[in-house]
């Protein structure tokens, strides 16, 4: 497993990054990309990756394994304890495009200046990303995570649903941010997440997910914030 | 040498632009079971029904299929437990070496007479 050193990358960035896919995606298929976005068919279709659905674990001897990418052979490797879980599926499909599109490049450079990446005739290609469920807070997991959100929910279509639902207003919640800080997401959150996700057609994506996206794009408010914000 | 039954599924399946998990969802087994058949990892090759499932979406040759994963379809085994020539004419057929495909030319040759 290779730690990846990866440069800081701005939000802007990683918007221009997944909206591009999404247009290459759109022009191969010949119809707008609109959700819930077929990542599986992005990995293999256009893009021409072998996805397989694995014993990540048993295989990598890593018990927090979810998905791992071999660049030199193209193929994407998901655990298969996720297969039933739509939502997580689908997301680690997309994080691991995410370092194709994002690290891959940077890795290739790698290969041509260091020698550490000479496999020797006939050795087994090792899998060049391995993305474990602790190891998120890596700079390069933190961008993949990123890039996956903005794949599978992109901003105009959630601002969409969230119009339809809401109006131009974004609702006001109590206690959101606090219960950010402390790792948790309010029902309130949930629920108006799991409209977003009915009313947009984002079939593949977590109800977690959608609440990460709507705090993100600013979507939803803590109340706190708010008031605090009409007072300045 | 040539391609085993694992490659074969892949290559069709690739082939003809359809994904892993949509084409399992169609077989109406695992994307983790179709993964373990296109790598050969499976222990013990799919069963006649997942085959001829497999020959239906993939618009492949059904005893192909078979004869890769080294398995003898029902009918053809019945047809030999039950006719009690039958283990005689085999053996005839390959003592003399006679390769299947005159056997078929023949019998079509009959139907036509």
């Amino acid at each position: 497993m290779l730690q990846i050193k990866v440069p800081f990358l701005k939000p802007s960035e990683l918007d221009h990054a997944s909206a591009e896919l999404l247009r290459k995606y759109s022009g191969w298929k010949c119809a707008p990309s609109r959700p819930p976005i077929d990542v599986d068919e992005i990995a293999e279709g256009m893009l021409g990756l072998d996805l397989e659905v694995v014993d990540l674990k048993q295989h990598l001897k890593m018990n927090d394994v979810l998905g791992a990418t071999w660049l030199d052979d193209g193929r994407i490797c998901i655990d298969e304890s996720i297969e039933g879980q739509e939502g997580r599926f689908a997301f680690t499909v997309a994080h691991e495009l995410g370092h194709w599109q994002l690290h891959r490049p940077i890795i290739e450079m790698d290969k041509v200046t260091l020698p550490l990446f000479a496999a020797k005739p006939g050795d087994k290609p090792a899998p060049a990303i391995v993305c474990r469920a602790q190891a998120r807070k890596q700079p390069a997991e933190w961008q993949a995570d990123q890039f996956a959100a903005r794949l599978l929910m992109p901003a105009s279509d959630v601002i969409a649903a969230m119009r339809a639902l809401h109006g131009d207003e974004p609702p006001v919640l109590a206690g959101l941010d606090a219960a950010r800080e402390a790792r948790q997401l309010t029902s309130a959150l949930r629920t108006i997440a799991a409209g977003v996700i009915s009313g947009g057609n984002f079939t593949n994506v977590s109800n977690e997910a959608m609440c990460y996206r709507l705090l993100d794009l600013k979507l939803v408010l803590d109340q706190a914030a708010a008031r605090q914000g009409r007072l300045l | 040498m040539g391609e085993k039954l694992g490659e074969h599924v892949r290559r069709l399946r690739k082939e003809r632009n359809l994904g892993l998990r949509a084409t399992a969802r169609e077989l109406g087994i695992t994307a983790g079971y179709l993964s373990r058949i296109e790598s050969d990892a499976e222990k013990y090759p799919p069963g006649e029904d997942v085959i001829r499932k497999l020959a239906d979406v993939l618009g492949a040759d059904f005893d192909e299929l078979m004869r890769l994963a080294g398995r003898v379809a029902e009918a053809v085994k019945t047809q030999v437990r039950e006719d009690p020539r039958m283990p005689e004419f085999l053996r005839q057929v390959r003592e003399k070496g006679i390769p299947a495909e005159r056997l078929i030319e023949m019998l079509k040759k009959e139907d036509k007479d």
